[in-house]
């Protein structure tokens, strides 16, 4: 019995073989939306001719090149032999948000991307862990953005050698580590968006505050994992599913479950406030803070290790001659700054480092 | 992805012989202890043992009703050896009360379900030895589709009904002068329509095109001599299964000739038990989560024991429901409704044949 218990272990939780094989480049959620979801990231992936995936093709030469990249990890490509465990890495775009605004004279384009390394396991269809990755682009220009303006811009992000991407994934894949099935893990289980932080966002995440949530939720989950080297599941936009839909590039749709996390933080984005510090002829000093809730529990009996708000305040010179702000980039940068906050109180806090924490080290 | 993905259901297959699953469950244990507590010591193992027994014990209430009490059978001998089926374990969180001289620990474990089946299974009735031929059972689980649906228009009878009457009164009177009479005559008619009638609805006529499924046999075989059903092929049996099927397809039971010729014909050939099941295969939709096509497949199957003929001048036994579903969903999701389909009776089969199967063991059946 104790034999059969072993070699189930060993098989399940392959922390012996250490081997990983790459599975693909995918569209996270609904196949059926992924062109509404993520249009211009859709459109890239499909213009390099029928059939082809170019953001899958750019990736896998990517990995080709780098297989070296995970530490202690033999990463394989091609097939799986009967022998190996079924553990797959494969790289999932979660989240784009294309924000465009008129500032003056100038047209201001925001381009935010999430996606998940995730590690895989299909022998039973589960999600083992993931590394969050957060691109960002900000540009402006004198004419308005178009279509092709911004589906440049995300190939920019995402294509090539010199990409953002590519960049981010040899910092990024060093996090990747196959841990023993046993071993804990911790998730951004929920995210609530205060009022006070509304009239601060654009009127396109106003209506989805949801979509806003996933951003929040991707951002903390990358910078906790990067930071205090944890290890994560990924963000469950549907509190009510915990199923990931991820269709790769060659056009199959599979489903995983998430399951269920040891430890869940609750993030409450209650708020952004700003106030005037100084005011001259020529300028004003605003101070714009934000203010974020956060709760690490364990969620089976409801066991809280930490319960605070972190804050942070960002500054902004706007001259006299500018009639207009766009707030939510200064907004965000204080959020940020919230988050490497929250994020240092959990690591100084010694119950939740030592029991949570510590306890979720890759 | 599709050919790695052929490749590993392959190897998966082949491995899943020699691999226990494992599920991970969270568990709580408490102790009061005497004077200081230390760690590592005997209490610290005694709480971390109620934990692991706790985790156990949370594992089973998720159980459906007939298998926790397979479960609560074999309860004291898989505590006893609580260390077999949880192999792994972590500690997430312990705390000690120095005022109340207690500790507290809750652990997350890795709980080899595979090993519980099994000892779940052995102490089973159809796995006792010597069961044998006495666990004979047949099934015919058929799978049915719409095929026609006659909707039937409202039926409206109206009715209408005319009532005329005429009423005269007459009245005389002497005149005020004595010499004379007055007469006076007035008359009403009264005219009354009433109106009313009644719709009558009617059910709709429903057909259904039913067959029986290779993979869902296979299936259902599986999980039954999983738990040492012995299985004997409805053919085989001698039963006429065309006539389940005509019967399936208009209607959601088999007919009073058809039950009872099946069961003289099992009767006659020692087979103890006939599971028969329909299953009705949903209309395909797409599922919210990853833009598949999911069907759901409904069940609704029941299991009838049949006693050996009596001997002559013995009293007749009559056959008994003993384990029955109804309408129990099941769904399966695919790239068509097709693969959707298949995968939704393959759920559906193995589901619910699992659970007539637990049914029967809990009533010691064999």
């Amino acid at each position: 019995m104790a034999a059969l218990a072993l070699f189930g272990h060993t098989a399940l939780g392959a922390t012996d073989t250490a081997s990983l094989t790459y599975g693909g480049y995918a569209f996270a959620g609904n196949a059926g939306d992924i062109a509404r979801n993520y249009p211009y990231a859709f459109a890239l992936d499909r213009s390099g001719g029928k059939g082809t995936s170019l953001i899958g093709s750019s990736v896998n030469a990517f990995m080709r090149a780098h297989p070296g990249s995970i530490p202690g990890v033999s990463l394989s490509f091609g097939l799986i032999q009967r022998d190996q465990p079924a553990l797959i890495l494969a790289l999932a775009l979660t989240d784009e948000k294309v924000l465009k605004e008129d500032i003056g004279d100038m047209h201001k384009l925001v381009v935010d991307l999430g996606l998940e390394l995730l590690t895989l396991d299909f022998g039973d269809m589960q999600v083992v862990s993931s590394v969050p990755i957060t691109l960002e682009l900000i540009d402006a220009q004198q004419t308005p953005f178009s279509d092709s303006d911004v589906v440049g811009r995300v190939r920019a992000m995402l294509i090539g050698n010199d990409a953002q991407l590519a960049k981010v994934l040899v910092e990024k894949l060093r996090l990747v580590t196959i841990r023993s099935r046993n071993a804990c893990t911790l998730q951004v289980s929920a995210v609530a968006v205060g009022e006070k932080a509304f009239p601060f966002l654009p009127d396109s995440l106003k209506a989805a505050p949801s979509a806003y949530g996933r951003f929040v939720a991707q951002q903390f989950g990358s910078l906790l994992n990067s930071r205090a080297g944890v290890a994560l599941l990924p963000y469950s936009k549907d509190g009510l599913s915990s199923r990931m839909a991820l269709r790769f590039s060659d056009a199959s749709v599979l489903q995983f479950n998430i399951p269920e996390p040891t430890y869940g933080i609750d993030l409450n984005v209650k708020g952004f406030k700003k106030v005037l510090s100084q005011k001259t002829e020529s300028e004003s000093l605003w101070i714009y803070g934000a203010y974020l809730g956060v709760r690490v529990f364990e969620p089976e009996f409801q066991k809280v290790y930490f319960e605070g708000t972190a804050k942070y305040p960002v500054s902004k010179i706007v001259p006299a001659s500018q009639p207009t702000v766009d707030e939510f980039p200064v907004v965000s940068e204080a959020l940020k700054g919230a988050f490497l906050n929250a994020i240092d109180l959990l690591r100084n806090d010694p119950s939740t480092r030592d029991t949570v924490l510590n306890k979720c080290k890759l | 992805m599709k050919v790695l993905i052929a490749i590993l259901t392959f190897g998966c297959i082949g491995n899943s012989l020699c691999m226990a699953d494992l599920v991970k469950t969270k568990g709580k244990g408490e102790i009061v202890y005497q004077g200081i507590f230390q760690e590592g010591s005997p209490e610290e193992h005694a709480a971390i043992a109620n934990a692991k027994q706790n985790a156990l014990t949370r594992y089973a209430a998720s159980m459906d009703p007939a298998r926790y009490e397979l479960y609560k059978r074999v309860e004291s001998e898989v505590l006893t050896h609580i260390d077999d089926y949880i192999s792994d374990y972590v500690v997430i969180d312990k705390q000690t009360d120095k005022d109340s001289h207690r500790f507290s620990v809750i652990i997350e474990a890795s709980l080899n379900t595979t090993l519980l089946e099994s000892t779940i299974q052995r102490t089973s009735a159809a796995a006792a030895p010597g069961a044998g031929e006495q666990s004979n059972i047949t099934f015919i689980f058929v799978a049915r589709e719409l095929e026609a649906r006659k909707i039937f228009d409202a039926k409206r009878t109206n009715v209408s009904i005319n009532d005329g009457s005429q009423a005269v009164s007459e009245k005389d009177a002497v005149a005020p002068d004595g010499q004379s009479t007055q007469s006076a005559m007035n008359s009403s008619s009264v005219s009354k329509t009433t109106v009313g009638g009644n719709t009558e609805l009617k059910a709709d006529a429903l057909t259904y095109r039913v067959a029986t499924v290779a993979e869902v046999d296979s299936a259902v075989n599986a999980v039954l001599s999983n738990a040492h059903y012995e299985t004997v092929d409805p053919n085989d049996a001698g039963l006429d299964v065309e006539k389940f099927k005509a019967d399936f397809s208009g209607g959601n039971d088999i007919s009073a000739a058809t039950r009872a010729e099946a069961i003289a014909t099992l009767r006659r050939n020692d087979v103890r038990y006939m599971a028969i099941a329909s299953m009705d295969v949903g209309l395909p939709e797409t599922d919210p989560v990853s833009g598949l096509i999911r069907v759901f497949v409904t069940v609704n199957a029941k299991v009838t024991y049949l006693p050996p003929l009596p001997a002559e001048g013995q009293p007749r036994r009559l056959p008994k429901t003993i384990a029955s579903i109804a309408g129990r969903p099941y769904a399966g999701l695919g790239p068509d409704p097709q693969v959707a389909k298949t995968n939704a009776l393959n759920e559906a089969a193995t589901k619910s044949a699992q659970e007539l199967t637990d049914q029967l063991r809990m009533k010691n059946i064999r």
